[in-house]
């Protein structure tokens, strides 16, 4: 059980190191942006999914070998107590208390945190949504309120039923094609629960606001939706009528200071004026889901894999499989001494008298744990590189994309003939001598 | 206009009472009610339920009149907007209130390379 719980910390551990900047590389582009969804959410996921299996089996084991004291030897640091002071009674079973005690309370506290979190944002939603139905005016819409206000804005938020809210200024920036790209931006966001996803985010972001995975991710979460809820509305209207209505909002009321908003903003822009091309799509999708794949098998394999090293190990260690269990039984057993005398000693007689492998075995199994899995990640870095190398634009991404897309409307106009043979010669070159310059300056 | 559950009927009172004049006198259940029974068949306690749920909620003050309440807004219409859109657009609460807004405020420049972006999208497109 220990080796379990061992590799699934290894992985855990691993994924809070490794994640954020790989992930953040791979839906930076918002190529595929509900896969990137996906992929956040299945590595924030499997995450918390191993601490609380971690969690389970550390109760689980405390209470199974408090029921047998003879074998409460089997948690690790009651080992580590117990090689200390070489006191095998008590001690280890308070230890165990303790540790089952605080993984327990540990547990607990987080969910309540959690679900309280969560559901206050709920309930704060809910009551804007109702507040602002009665204050609004109603538009011909069922789920559309517009709002007296001087500044131009259009949100939704959840709620029974969910509003979509415009502010008066924001009506009257915003034409007719305009509104209804707008208006079904906002219902993507309400029709996908978008709002449950980010508050689920960002609960848990206040309850882990170091681990990096999940702040970065609860950002990269919320960008991502916006370009998911952009895709909807421009396939449903237009991306011209989308991103009109994008510089028409943002125009009527520019920000005084400079924030992150912008680069989200002129990100979900670029995408919207050079939709990535086919097969772009296909291989940052291609490279999304071999990743999702690798992070749901992942914390299995881990599992898996310790379970079958403490089988390799495992004649000579207790019956369940456990490292310590056959040594402790013996450490617990008439020869108390055992515990004061040298390791050396300790590690040759156990090996005389029980044919196993005790703390070298241990360190052993741990040691290659470790190993395989710093060749898993690099593997998995090393590939995720190569994928991202191949689903990425060419450096200097929107200048480039920004190109393809003139060339392409200088290969239109060739076509239908507006241009000549000379001209349409002229002007490549210009743009493509303008590209390279611009890629080698930056 | 047909009513659509509870919410949309505080909607309706809260309209009626908003578009009466705010100095005048506080308003009892009964004109409430003889004002929505001339267009749609409604109970009277149905609306009386209604006020009485406003005020809890504390968009409603009222004062006795004899065995009857009347009723007034706490706070005119206006007021209650600017509360809201504070709430919703200044990012006053934002952690804790979720809200998908269309598109944040950006800078000047920024804005200005939205243009850019915009003009470079062929007219025709349809994308």
């Amino acid at each position: 059980m220990i080796s379990v719980v061992v590799g699934l910390l290894l992985y855990s551990v691993a994924m809070l190191v490794a994640a954020p900047r790989l992930l953040r590389a791979l839906t930076d582009s918002g190529n595929a942006p509900r896969l990137g969804v996906a992929t956040w959410l299945s590595a924030i996921g499997t995450v918390v999914a191993s601490w609380v299996a971690t969690a389970a089996l550390v109760i689980i084991g405390a209470v199974t070998h408090w029921t047998h004291p003879r074998t409460v030897a089997a948690s690790c640091l009651a080992r580590l107590q117990h090689t200390i002071s070489g006191d095998a009674g008590i001690v280890p079973q308070i230890a165990l208390l303790l540790i089952a005690a605080a993984a327990t309370a540990a547990a607990v506290y987080t969910g309540v945190r959690l679900a309280t979190a969560v559901l206050g944002m709920r309930s704060r939603a809910h009551e804007h949504a109702r507040a602002v139905r009665l204050v609004g005016h109603h538009t011909g819409e069922a789920d559309v309120v517009m709002v007296e206000a001087t500044k131009p804005a259009a949100y939704c938020v959840a709620g029974r039923p969910p509003a979509i809210v415009v502010t008066s200024a924001a009506r009257a920036a915003l034409d007719d094609r305009q509104m209804a790209a707008v208006l079904a931006h906002e219902r993507a966001h309400l029709a996908g629960h978008h709002a449950v996803i980010v508050s689920t985010l960002r609960a848990l972001a206040a309850a882990f606001p170091r681990l990096s995975l999940i702040t970065e991710g609860t950002q990269q979460v919320a960008r991502l939706l916006e370009m998911c809820a952009d895709d909807v509305a421009a396939r449903r209207h237009s991306s011209r009528a989308l991103l009109s209505g994008l510089v028409a909002l943002t125009a009527a009321a520019p920000a005084e200071a400079l924030s992150a908003a912008d680069l989200a903003v002129l990100a979900r822009a670029e995408r919207l004026a050079a939709p990535p091309q086919v097969s772009v799509k296909v291989k940052s999708r291609a490279a999304l889901a071999s990743v999702i794949a690798i992070m749901a098998a992942a914390p299995l394999i881990a599992v898996s894999d310790c379970i079958w090293r403490s089988h390799i190990w495992g004649p000579g260690m207790g019956s369940d499989g456990n490292p310590f269990s056959g040594e402790l039984l013996m450490a617990s057993s008439p020869s108390k001494a055992l515990g004061h005398s040298h390791s050396g000693k300790v590690m040759s007689m156990m090996m005389m008298n029980h044919g196993h492998w005790g703390w070298a075995g241990w360190l052993l199994t741990t040691g290659t744990t470790i190993v395989f899995w710093a060749l898993v990640i690099t593997a998995v870095v090393l590939l995720a590189r190569y994928l991202l190398s191949l689903s990425q634009r060419t450096p200097g991404t929107a200048h480039a994309a920004g190109t393809m897309n003139a060339e392409h409307t200088l290969a239109d106009r060739y076509a239908r003939g507006e241009i000549d043979d000379d001209e349409y010669q002229r002007r490549l070159r210009l743009l493509r001598e303008n590209t390279a310059s611009s890629s080698q300056a930056s | 206009m047909r009513i659509r559950g509870f919410g949309e009927l505080e909607a309706v009172v809260m309209d009626r009472l908003w578009s009466r004049d705010p100095h005048g006198e506080a308003t009892s259940v009964r004109e409430v009610f003889d004002e929505l029974a001339a267009e749609r068949v409604i109970a009277y306690t149905t609306v009386m339920s209604t006020m009485d749920n406003l005020h809890t909620k504390g968009w409603l003050a009222r004062e006795r009149d004899g065995k009857a309440y009347r009723y007034r807004p706490t706070l005119s219409r206006e007021q209650h907007s600017a509360r809201l859109m504070r709430e919703a657009l200044d990012g006053g609460g934002s952690a804790e209130l979720v809200l998908q807004h269309f598109v944040e405020q950006i800078g000047a420049e920024e804005s200005a390379r939205l243009r850019a972006v915009l003009r470079r999208l062929p007219k025709d497109t349809n994308r």
